[in-house]
């Protein structure tokens, strides 16, 4: 396994290329120089351990090996947690170093319980939400998106509703459900699907963005009324994550679409998605999105072009 | 009709698979692609299909490019968004006319339950059901008959017998007695080249021409590594 791991970073750095791997490089150094001093205060250490393992939860929910390992080995919990530890080394480093052991225990705490198995129901309350009714029949990814992370949405969004008296309570909330909706963008649909849309490649593209500002700005409206309502201070602040998030999945489409290749996962694409996840807590990192953006804005044209080119 | 004009297409540099490789598909027929493994029935079927680009010759479908507006394509493997119903799949497959649940009655499909219940038979059924509904005027199906139980293959072959009228229809399978079933044609490719086309009339010398060379070197290999 450890063997495999090896193999798969290898290519990975290999398919992502020099400049891509460098920039990779700069985001991380960034990143460290970042963790290092936000781990100073027990506040920041505190956001980065609940940021952490919110991330941890969602990378174990929508990994696609989990059934290979439950496979291959004895022991899959230990060896997930195994690797969820190496990947938050820099973390619990920073933490130890500034002394805060209070934020580390709940670090060891919080790690194990947030990979457990959800509840067999799950499906179940899955089948049961109905969002085909209330999404037009083209938003194939929000439909499965909604109903993949239903309960972490119905949580998130129960918890933020419940408190929020608190001012950080739902832009809080916000972040995760727009991390969340990030992921909606992952999955690759197949070439039929792709051209079910009959449209030429612009226009799919744009299609896509409209369809999506449309839904999520919509879902975002009762959140940022009531934000609004309560904290008529920080009025501000909802339009703006909401825009920013907005930004944030348009930048999920297009590298969706740049890096698209029917039933394929790229993992040059999930690099850059992952890219945008960080930025959505990093605001330095928002102009290199913005810039980004445009650019995968033409690969993208040029990616789908061959197989929508006769819907012009 | 289908005319392939003299394409090639390597996956790798010097290495072609197709090279000056012809075929012309005649319309209201069912054509059968037949090969061994790795002959190149689903790369020439993604060639057609316009999602490979050949790196020299050129392709027509009744005199224009090949494109997505004519051609139904279901492809070896389906995927599918795990948490979406069949029917809001089959939704996406824009065609005012075709009723889901009076068609779902042929394929007897659970259409309002997630697609992460259906097994491989369902799911390639809602694949074919989608080719159905989306009405092209070419279908290509890469190994429709793939994972479908005997009911369904019968039911498949059936549907496609009824509506071949219309419509120019490629398959390919692995198994040749589902093409010399159903085909008007079977065209033999090996390693990227066409070794026959046969009408049906003449499919009773497909056996004889794919297997005897077969057999003969199966038989030579085998009697080498059972006798060491």
């Amino acid at each position: 396994m450890v063997r495999l791991r090896v193999l798969q970073a290898g290519r990975m750095a290999t398919t992502l290329g020099l400049p891509h791997l460098l920039l990779l490089l700069a985001v991380l150094a960034t990143g460290l120089a970042l963790l290092w001093s936000v781990t100073k205060s027990p506040e920041g250490a505190r956001w980065s351990v609940w940021l952490s393992v919110a991330a941890i939860a969602s990378l174990h929910q929508n990994r696609n090996d989990r059934p290979f390992a439950d496979r291959q080995l004895e022991q899959p919990i230990q060896w997930f947690l195994a690797e969820y530890m190496l990947l938050l080394t820099p973390l619990w480093l920073c933490i130890i170093a500034h002394g805060q052991l209070t934020e580390l225990l709940w670090m060891l705490l919080l790690i194990p319980i947030s990979i457990l198995k959800q509840p067999g129901k799950h499906h179940r309350l899955a089948q049961l939400f109905k969002p085909g009714r209330l999404l037009p029949r083209e938003a194939i990814e929000w439909k499965a998106g909604l109903r993949r992370f239903y309960l972490p949405l119905v949580v998130i969004n129960t918890a933020g509703f419940a408190a929020a008296f608190y001012p950080v309570a739902l832009p809080l909330s916000q972040v995760l459900t727009g991390w969340l909706v990030m992921g909606f963008f992952e999955k690759n649909e197949s070439l039929p699907m792709l051209r079910s849309f009959e449209l030429p490649p612009s226009r799919f593209l744009w299609r896509k963005i409209a369809l999506h500002a449309r839904i999520y700005s919509l879902i975002s409206l009762p959140p940022s009324l009531i934000f609004i309502f309560l904290h008529p201070e920080y009025w501000f602040a909802m339009p703006l994550l909401v825009l920013t998030m907005l930004v944030l999945h348009t930048y999920a489409i297009l590298v969706k679409y740049t890096f698209y290749d029917p039933q394929q996962a790229s993992p040059a694409g999930g690099f850059f998605r992952a890219l945008g996840g960080v930025a959505a807590l990093l605001p330095l990192l928002f102009p290199l999105i913005l810039l980004l953006g445009i650019r995968f804005y033409f690969k993208a044209l040029n990616n789908i072009k061959p197989l929508l080119h006769d819907f012009d | 009709m289908i005319l392939i004009d003299s394409i090639s297409f390597a996956w790798q540099k010097d290495q072609p698979l197709f090279n000056g490789f012809s075929l012309s598909l005649t319309e209201g027929e069912i054509h059968g692609i037949a090969g061994l493994n790795g002959a190149g029935k689903t790369t020439l079927l993604n060639i057609l299909a316009s999602y490979l680009k050949p790196d020299h010759g050129h392709i027509s479908i009744n005199g224009n490019k090949p494109s997505g507006k004519q051609i139904a394509f279901l492809e070896t493997e389906n995927f599918f968004y795990a948490y979406i119903t069949g029917r809001e799949y089959l939704q996406l497959f824009k065609n005012k006319h075709f009723n889901d649940d009076a068609w779902n009655e042929l394929f007897g499909l659970p259409l309002d339950e997630l697609i992460e219940h259906y097994s491989t038979g369902m799911k390639k059924k809602l694949a074919i059901m989608a080719c159905i509904r989306s009405d092209k005027p070419v279908m290509i199906l890469d190994e429709p008959f793939n994972g479908l139980d005997l009911e369904s293959s019968r039911m498949l072959r059936s549907l496609l017998l009824k509506i071949r009228a219309s419509k120019t229809i490629l398959i390919t399978s692995h198994i040749l007695e589902s093409l010399t079933n159903l085909c008007d044609h079977i065209h033999y490719i090996e390693k990227g080249k066409l070794v026959f086309s046969q009408a049906k009339q003449d499919f009773d010398e497909i056996e004889h021409k794919i297997f005897r060379s077969l057999e003969d070197k199966h038989k030579d290999l085998l009697g080498r590594l059972l006798d060491s």
